[in-house]
């Protein structure tokens, strides 16, 4: 089955991929060259809209129907551009498969995933016999039991489903898988063993593997050779400890830097500050129990106690699913706990709706996707005063916005106040999001995951003004975060949650650089940032 | 009388209750037929207080063409047990109910049960047949105008159906009625059988289907066109799916594509707005039969109405609405067996 | 300066709704018929005079087909059947909008309310949407109207409050999927209310729907209007669509022949509901673009 050494398995030559659009041709790869031979692995980094997904899909010439493709594209040495449908069919999956990103929409909701694995083998083999037992031994090479056959995509958790696309990419033992984001939006602890399982598919059986991601670190523990795209255009390629420890790219240095080392003092901006005079945000023995239909409950969160101090960073982390943003919807006064309570200063939240008011002028909310957090009707100013105005703020509202847009470095404000969400960069939103907290001039900040949704090279901008508004204004803040490498660049404090528990908290470097708790070690040791390890223990 | 708007957007909605929801398989059965059971309640009460609470006085309404004296309307009052306090005339409904008593017509004077039940197999022909032919007309064309998008096929489609909707149903029969039964003499312009009778049962079979051609006709030209336009929708909804693509990864011919994952995706949303719309097909039987004069329930409901007969017409809407309903839970158990996302989780 | 940005904001808004509007060319269509129509049901009492349509004073013979004098023949009674279609228009118009502004209100109260406020006030609302979903509406309707005192008022009730279901879903659909968006907890946590979310944030959001749907249900309304006036509970004192061919049909127009009587208004309802129909449509497209694709 595998080709001879000479023929590369994927090769581009000069590809360009433009996109019909109501403005023209736009281009989305402008000219690529790359090929990856037998056995090798290569990843591909870059943000949204670098052209890396388009690359992946021109493989089996899967663009949509209003895409112009220049140049060509070999697979196994024959050129998919120009292949009749027929032939082209023949080579789809059997060749080279796909592992598509976002398992949920990739398989078909109404057929069991047996079904779905078996559909390529049958296609590509009419002939083929005990196709139930091949399904059954591919579900077991991804770990999963063969009961799983007759189960439906729904009734699989997201780490499942992804290992199910895995089986199915390698139904007809193909030459070459391609892996398009294959662990995105998945917790570090299953990507971790996603990864793992791909690894050791693709060195057991030899095949190639191009990995895309928009995370270098993922790239780094699983690909021997990584290059970086921007604009549809590679600009850096080489092995991938020396992409990751020396770029040469800035483009490349930014996205490096983007996902800091846990324990590389290069990558920790926060600088040690003594706690300011104010009120201390706490809770105290907080319990929520949601209940479930047909009796019972969840128990979210389980008799936590936490504290953050006046002008103090604290990063909650703790994998989806922990409690921690129940935990932040109880200090924002969104959420009733079930029992314990919130308190800022001395006194407890209150409980009536007028009184929490008052309290949320103090304690404002940063969310996790500024693109969902504004409403796409209205314009930043609109945005920026809405707090002003429901609390009735005296003075002049125009200057308290521009004000905020001013500490939101948003400048100058005059330029951004008309503009609409969409016209602007996810950057620039999640700024607007911060100014119309600002507004209301609070002592702390909520932060659900305040960079997870932003492009890699953005992130570090909008950590530097979370810290850069604790010096000025003394404004603490709460980071919830399942990022370890987050809560090393910002946090003074770190507690770590799982199950409902806080089982670990204390000063940053004592929690990250020496861990007491088996499960703070377990996500230490799953994040695929340790290069150099990695990259020795891979068998290719 | 359309209730279904022509939009992609209600598609999906309207079939969202039944869609996603996470039940045990007995708690859902419970709850679907709980749920039958309130709506049939509602329908109890509501045939009580439509023609007893509300402003108007049914006896008035009754004799409304005909001057009648003070005693025939107290006669008629003590007759309908109107002369009575009202939670006492709601029980005597309720026990007359539970009996299967819907009271005695005034226009036949007969039990309305009885007609009811003497009129209920034509109807069943008319809308069943119709439905049938709706639902494979509407769901095929509709599939492949969604498939072709864009093709003359699929304009001239939409633009059919688009007009067909917006035709009043008893207006298309009247024009039916006229052109084909009494221009071109086809078809028998009125009921379900030949006066006189025929003799045999192949000839009479056959009678019944040449009375039944123009009121299915009819219907069905009103019908589909809701169908192929939910249809359509559902799947051009489903066309943009990401697993279309992982099953054209894997190599599968389009009509593959269409045929094992688009279009039972699109099916499932389908066949619950169909079912959801069983009122309208009801409402619809309602004009056909009257222009037609075929011997259903519809056309029962307008003679009552023509009176109008207060216990009749009260009679009717319970049969009908109650016949609605059960389709409805019907239906929903039904949904559960065939979408793997409603049935397990 | 902020009322000036609002404003500014709100101009451009209108000038790209109505460029998208014109985009579309059957949109464009539905509303040339529509303002045809309205124009001629405005300005009917101009050139119509009540002799023209009194039974008395009527100068034509008994079902005459069409001639230069009476371009559309006469009706039983040997009024000109153009002149009645052209009446008609006003009353069919007129109980059309008005019941679907009543149902339309009733739908969007019921549908805002019930996906704001869950719990079991919320489940009631909705088992009775869904009552009203699934009844027969017309059956409804007939019973409604037989019951209450006969008129123009009585069809637009009937139809109004038998109608409103599908609306609520709609409108319940939208206001669930705007209330889950992240910005609904920002305005919260900012210390919003229910009235400041509701009217901040979902009523601008779901408005726009709620104006396509209306534009939709219009045609249905009017139909309806026409189905009740032709089972004989229409308003016997006016004249509109419905009551001509319901008069059609009684006259023997069918046996005799009398094509003229009975197409003009059922023509004319067609052209009004296929209006409505492609305005509606038009809309939906202009304010969610990405159904143009499926359209």
């Amino acid at each position: 089955m595998t080709p001879t050494s000479e023929t590369p398995l994927l090769e581009y030559r000069d590809l360009t991929v433009d996109y019909r659009t109501p403005r023209g041709w736009e281009p989305a790869v402008r000219g690529v060259s790359l090929s990856l031979g037998a056995g090798e692995t290569l990843g591909i980094a870059g943000e949204s809209g670098c052209g890396k997904t388009t690359l992946a899909m021109a493989a089996l010439r899967l663009l949509p129907r209003d895409a112009r493709i220049g140049g060509s594209v070999l697979v196994g040495g024959v050129d998919v551009t120009g292949l009749s449908w027929g032939k082209l069919r023949a080579l789809r999956w059997a060749q080279a498969s796909i592992v598509f990103q976002g398992a949920m929409h990739s398989l078909n909701p109404v057929r069991t995933v047996g079904d779905q694995i078996a559909e390529p083998i049958r296609l590509h083999s009419p002939a083929a016999k005990g196709v139930p037992q091949r399904v059954t031994e591919l579900l077991a090479q991804v770990e999963l039991p063969a009961a799983r056959t007759n189960a439906y995509p729904h009734e699989l958790s997201g780490g499942q489903r992804q290992r199910v696309m895995i089986a199915m990419a390698l139904a007809c033992d193909p030459d070459l898988v391609i892996a398009d984001e294959p662990t995105t939006a998945l917790d570090v602890v299953v990507q971790q063993q996603v990864l793992d399982r791909l690894a050791v598919l693709v060195a057991e059986r030899g095949v190639g593997l191009m990995m895309i991601s928009h995370d270098l670190s993922v790239l780094a523990a699983s690909c021997r050779r990584v290059v970086v795209m921007q604009d549809g255009l590679v600009v850096e390629d080489g092995p991938s400890d020396q992409v990751i420890h020396r770029p040469q790219h800035p483009h490349a240095r930014a996205l490096a830097a983007a996902f800091p080392t846990v324990g590389d003092p290069a990558s920790r901006l926060v600088e040690h500050a003594e706690p300011g005079p104010g009120p201390t945000l706490a809770a105290e023995r907080l319990t929520v129990d949601f209940p479930l239909r047909g009796g019972g409950g969840v128990r979210a969160v389980d008799g936590v106690s936490l504290q953050v101090r006046p002008g103090e960073i604290v990063a909650l982390v703790g994998q989806s699913g922990s409690g921690k943003t129940t935990l932040a919807r109880c200090l924002l006064g969104v959420q009733q706990p079930t029992s314990g309570e919130v308190r800022y200063g001395d006194a407890p939240l209150p409980r009536s709706s007028r009184r929490l008011r008052g309290y949320r002028r103090s304690v404002q909310l940063v969310l996790q996707d500024p693109t969902g957090a504004l409403n796409p009707r209205h314009s930043v100013y609109e945005a920026v005063a809405e707090g002003p105005r429901v609390h009735r703020l005296p003075g002049d509202e125009a200057a308290i916005v521009a004000a905020a847009l001013e500490q939101a470095e948003l400048r100058p404000p005059e330029r951004f106040l008309p503009v609409l969400p969409s016209q602007l960069s996810g950057g620039q939103r999640q700024r607007v999001v911060i100014a119309g907290a600002l507004a209301l001039a609070p002592t702390f900040l909520v932060a659900d995951e305040p960079v997870a949704s932003l492009d890699a090279s953005v992130r570090r901008e909008i950590l530097a003004l979370l810290l850069r508004l604790r010096t000025e204004l003394g404004l603490g803040a709460l980071v919830i975060t399942h990022d370890l490498g987050l809560a090393w660049t910002i946090a003074d404090r770190v507690a770590v949650m799982h199950q409902g528990r806080i089982v670990e908290s204390g000063p940053a470097e004592e929690v990250l650089l020496d861990p007491q708790h088996d499960y703070t070690k377990l996500l230490l040791s799953v994040l695929p940032t340790n290069v150099e390890n990695d990259v020795a223990a891979d068998p290719g | 009388m359309t209730d279904l708007l022509p939009s992609t957007t209600t598609a999906t909605d309207l079939a969202e209750p039944t869609k996603g929801r996470a039940q045990g398989g007995l708690a859902f059965v419970l709850r679907t037929i709980g749920g039958g059971l309130i709506s049939m309640a509602l329908i109890v009460v509501l045939g009580f207080f439509m023609f007893r609470v509300l402003p108007g006085d049914p006896v008035r309404a009754m004799t409304r063409d005909r001057p009648g004296n003070p005693e025939q309307l107290a006669r008629l009052r003590a007759e309908f047990g109107l002369d009575q306090p009202l939670p006492q005339q709601f029980l005597d409904y309720l026990g007359d109910l539970a009996r299967g008593d819907l009271g005695t017509s005034y226009k036949y004077s007969q039990p309305v049960t009885d007609l009811i039940l003497g009129r209920l197999w034509p109807t069943v022909l008319l809308t069943g047949t119709a439905l049938v032919i709706s639902v494979a007309l509407g769901l095929w064309l509709g599939s492949r105008a969604a498939w072709r998008h864009g093709s003359a096929f699929d304009r001239f489609t939409t633009a059919t159906a688009l007009v067909l909707w917006s035709v009043p149903t008893f207006w298309l029969g009247l024009i039916v009625l006229m052109v084909f039964a009494v221009a071109l003499d086809l078809f028998p312009t009125a009921g379900m059988t030949s006066p006189g009778g025929v003799d045999g049962f192949f000839p009479a079979v056959l009678d019944v289907a040449h009375h039944l051609v123009l009121p299915c006709l009819t219907m069905v030209a009103v019908v589909y066109a809701q169908y192929l336009m939910v249809m359509r929708s559902s799947l051009l909804e489903e066309m943009t799916a990401d697993y279309l693509t992982t099953a054209r990864a894997k190599g599968l011919r389009e009509d593959l594509v269409r045929r094992r994952h688009a279009v039972p995706n699109a099916l499932l949303p389908t066949i619950t707005i169909i079912f959801l719309q069983v009122g309208f097909v009801v409402s619809g039987a309602v004009t056909v039969e009257t222009v037609f004069s075929w011997p259903g329930l519809g056309l029962l409901t307008y003679q009552a109405l023509a009176v109008p007969d207060i216990p009749l017409l009260q009679g009717t809407l319970i049969a009908l609405s109650s016949a609605v309903v059960i389709m409805n839970v019907a239906a929903d158990l039904v949904y559960r067996l065939v979408d793997p996302r409603v049935r397990t989780r | 300066m902020t009322a000036s940005i609002a404003w500014e904001r709100r101009r451009t808004a209108a000038a790209r709704f109505a460029r998208t509007y014109a985009e579309q060319r059957s949109g464009l269509a539905g509303l040339v018929v529509l303002g045809a129509t309205l124009v001629v049901a405005l300005t009917a009492p101009l050139y119509i005079t009540a002799d023209d349509l009194s039974v008395i004073t009527a100068t034509g013979g008994v079902l005459e087909p069409p001639s230069a004098a009476y371009p559309l023949g006469t009706d039983e009674s040997g009024r000109s059947v153009l002149a009645l279609t052209i009446m008609g228009s006003r009353i069919s118009l007129l109980v059309g909008v008005a019941a679907t502004l009543l149902s339309v209100v009733i739908g969007s109260l019921v549908g805002m309310l019930a996906a704001h406020f869950g719990g079991w006030p919320s489940a009631i609302l909705m088992r009775l949407t869904d009552f009203f979903l699934v009844l027969p509406s017309l059956v409804l309707a007939i019973v409604l109207s037989t019951v209450l005192q006969r008129g123009a008022f009585t069809i637009i009730v009937a139809i109004g409050v038998t109608s409103w279901a599908s609306t609520a879903r709609l409108v319940r659909a939208q206001t669930l999927a705007i209330e889950a968006r992240p910005y609904i907890e920002r305005a919260q946590v900012l210390g919003g209310g229910h009235a400041h979310v509701l009217g901040k944030h979902v009523l601008p959001a779901v408005l726009p729907l709620v104006l396509a749907n209306t534009t939709l249900t219009v045609g249905s309304a009017i139909i309806s209007e026409s189905t009740l006036a032709f089972l004989g509970l229409g308003d016997p004192a006016s004249v509109s669509w419905g009551t001509m061919l319901k008069a059609a049909v009684d006259s023997g127009a069918i046996t005799a022949g009398a094509w003229w009587y009975l197409l003009p208004p059922g023509i004319a309802i067609v052209a009004v509901v296929l209006g409505f129909t492609l305005c509606g449509r038009a809309l939906e497209i202009v304010l969610n673009p990405a159904l143009a694709a499926r359209r």
